[in-house]
């Protein structure tokens, strides 16, 4: 498909119609690769500016969301390395297909046999949970934003993060079992689910 | 031929727990799961636990929106750009 060039004003237009309405989306990426709402912002200005400098070669009608993820979470990689801040260095197994070690999740297992609902989500506030997420290492984070708020497939995120697909799944389970983790021991601190020990 | 549900173990089945929540399953292979869920009394809870915290997860996340000041700066800087680039 060739894109109509015949004026700015086409090409500003074509723009502002397929990729600024994921504007918000990039800005919830944007906000959990930061962590910051100020340094979000200019994330999503410098995502927005790349892509549509580059927008001659993105093919209409294609993924452009992922796209404008793939870019944003490369500006935002581009930028820790420059200021030399590192998350935590997370080891893995990239050769090793499946889940992890046991499929019986140990959190669950706790909570069963006092709260079977899990009604003590409700008792989490939302900024608990925002706080939780953006603990997680970069790449356990960023694996659980786009699968479990963007509802990206394990095939858009493994090229977007540029690992096989086996290591997506990886990333997933580990960050989900992190994240249940972190909020557990944070619902038991504050009373919203008593502590007990896992029986199965 | 996909084995009845009753068949595949637990350890199996909570295996797949995430694949089966992502939609990343085969028509088959999703069938096979689902109804083991449904029918067992010990894997079902830990289904109705992922599926509720994924829902906190989306509640707490999906609420923010980009400011509309940014929204104005970011047009403006495109038109600027289609301008001048």
């Amino acid at each position: 498909m060739t894109r109509d060039d015949s004026g700015t004003n086409s090409r500003g237009a074509s723009f502002q119609d397929e990729a600024l309405p994921h504007l918000d989306a990039v800005y919830r990426f944007a906000l959990r690769l930061s962590g910051a709402a100020d340094h979000a912002e200019d994330l999503v200005q410098e995502t927005f500016l790349r892509a549509f400098r580059s927008w001659d070669q993105y093919t209409p009608g294609t993924q452009c969301k992922s796209w404008l993820f793939t870019i944003c979470r490369n500006v935002f990689l581009r930028q820790r390395e420059r200021s030399q801040r590192h998350d935590e260095i997370v080891t893995e197994n990239v050769n090793r297909e499946g889940p992890g070690p046991n499929p019986i999740n140990p959190v669950w297992s706790s909570v069963l046999g006092v709260d079977p609902e899990g009604d003590f989500f409700d008792s989490i506030v939302d900024g608990q949970i925002i706080e939780a997420i953006n603990e997680l290492p970069e790449e356990y984070r960023t694996a659980v934003v786009l699968s479990d708020i963007e509802g990206m497939p394990y095939n858009e995120i493994a090229e977007l993060m540029d690992v096989p697909v086996g290591t997506v799944k990886s990333r997933l389970f580990r960050g989900r079992r992190q994240l249940q983790k972190v909020l557990y021991d944070y619902a038991v601190e504050m009373g919203y689910i008593p502590a007990r020990t896992g029986t199965e | 031929m996909a084995r009845p549900p009753e068949m595949i173990s637990c350890e199996e089945d909570l295996a797949l727990i995430y694949e089966f929540l992502d939609g990343e399953l085969d028509e088959t292979e999703h069938h096979r799961v689902g109804a083991h869920f449904e029918a067992c009394q010990r894997c079902y809870p830990h289904l109705h636990l992922e599926q509720t915290f994924r829902e906190a997860v989306q509640r707490a996340a999906r609420g923010e929106t980009a400011p509309p000041e940014l929204k104005a700066r970011l047009r403006e800087l495109i038109a600027q750009e289609a301008t001048h680039g």
